[in-house]
């Protein structure tokens, strides 16, 4: 007999991925409704912020080869 | 029998398609690495391969979801290489954003950074996809070329260990966790 002990008492949980659970729910703790909410309104609200930070130019630049090559070697 | 769409009249969607998805693949990626740099090598890496293969984009599917999947399959290519990993424990990214998060939000930001950065790679990505980009199950599977039951169990797990880690406890619950943070927010303030 093995009594492997269950993932969840594992440290670092990237280095054992348990089999695929077909509905996600059956096995595995989950969270109450009202912290799943708060817990997905923050995740969002970061989200959101990293969202909100200005485009570098050099990767708007690089969209210039989809614009023909007028334009696109003047560069200062 | 008209095998390949003509480029000239597929240009400006795909260039639009391609200029709307940049803000979610950088916050993608900043979130997944938790280094503007690298996140932004990751963006252009992703922008020109993608830019490169054009031709093997299938028309009428998502530009946004077909980007992502080449900016991750890159990341874990530099993964696999380096063994590079998030590198921003002490929450030295907020200070490098253009805009910093508000002086009341900012804590709420740097925890919710250094607590993605302790979770495993594969409930991080498969989480910030569902929870914070809000692609759906499918999309997600499809994205990290996994199943479907698998990212439902990474996100399960990664929501569970993410309210561990924020200490975020039922309403009713008042924890010692929430007023130790309380005061020390007070102190750092004054």
């Amino acid at each position: 007999v093995h009594a492997t002990p269950p993932n969840v008492l594992l440290s670092n949980p990237s280095e054992v991925e348990g089999p695929p659970v077909e509905d996600g729910s059956s096995t595995e703790p989950t969270l109450s409704p009202g912290v799943a909410a708060h817990l997905g309104d923050r995740l969002r609200a970061y989200y959101a912020h990293l969202m909100s930070d200005p485009i570098p130019d050099h990767l708007v630049r690089l969209l210039q080869a989809l614009d023909g090559h007028e334009g696109a070697d003047n560069d200062d | 029998m008209g095998m390949k769409a003509q480029i000239m009249t597929t240009e400006a969607p795909i260039r639009q398609a391609m200029l709307d998805a940049i803000p979610h693949l950088r916050a993608f990626a900043i979130s997944l690495t938790g280094n503007i740099t690298y996140a932004d090598d990751l963006v252009q890496s992703a922008l020109l391969r993608g830019l490169e293969n054009l031709d093997k984009f299938q028309p009428g599917t998502s530009m946004q979801a077909w980007l992502f999947t080449i900016l991750r399959n890159q990341f874990y290519t530099d993964l696999r290489r380096s063994r590079r990993e998030v590198d921003d424990p002490e929450g030295v990214l907020a200070g490098k954003l253009a805009v910093m998060p508000a002086q009341g939000a900012r804590l709420d930001f740097t925890d919710m950074q250094a607590a993605l950065a302790h979770l495993s790679v594969e409930q991080r990505e498969a989480l910030l996809l569902v929870a914070a980009e809000g692609v759906s199950y499918e999309e997600a599977a499809q994205i990290c070329g996994t199943n479907l039951g698998t990212i439902k169990s990474r996100i399960n797990r990664a929501r569970t260990r993410l309210a561990e880690l924020l200490a975020i406890n039922s309403e009713e619950d008042l924890g010692p966790d929430k007023l130790v943070r309380a005061a020390l927010v007070m102190h750092s303030a004054s």
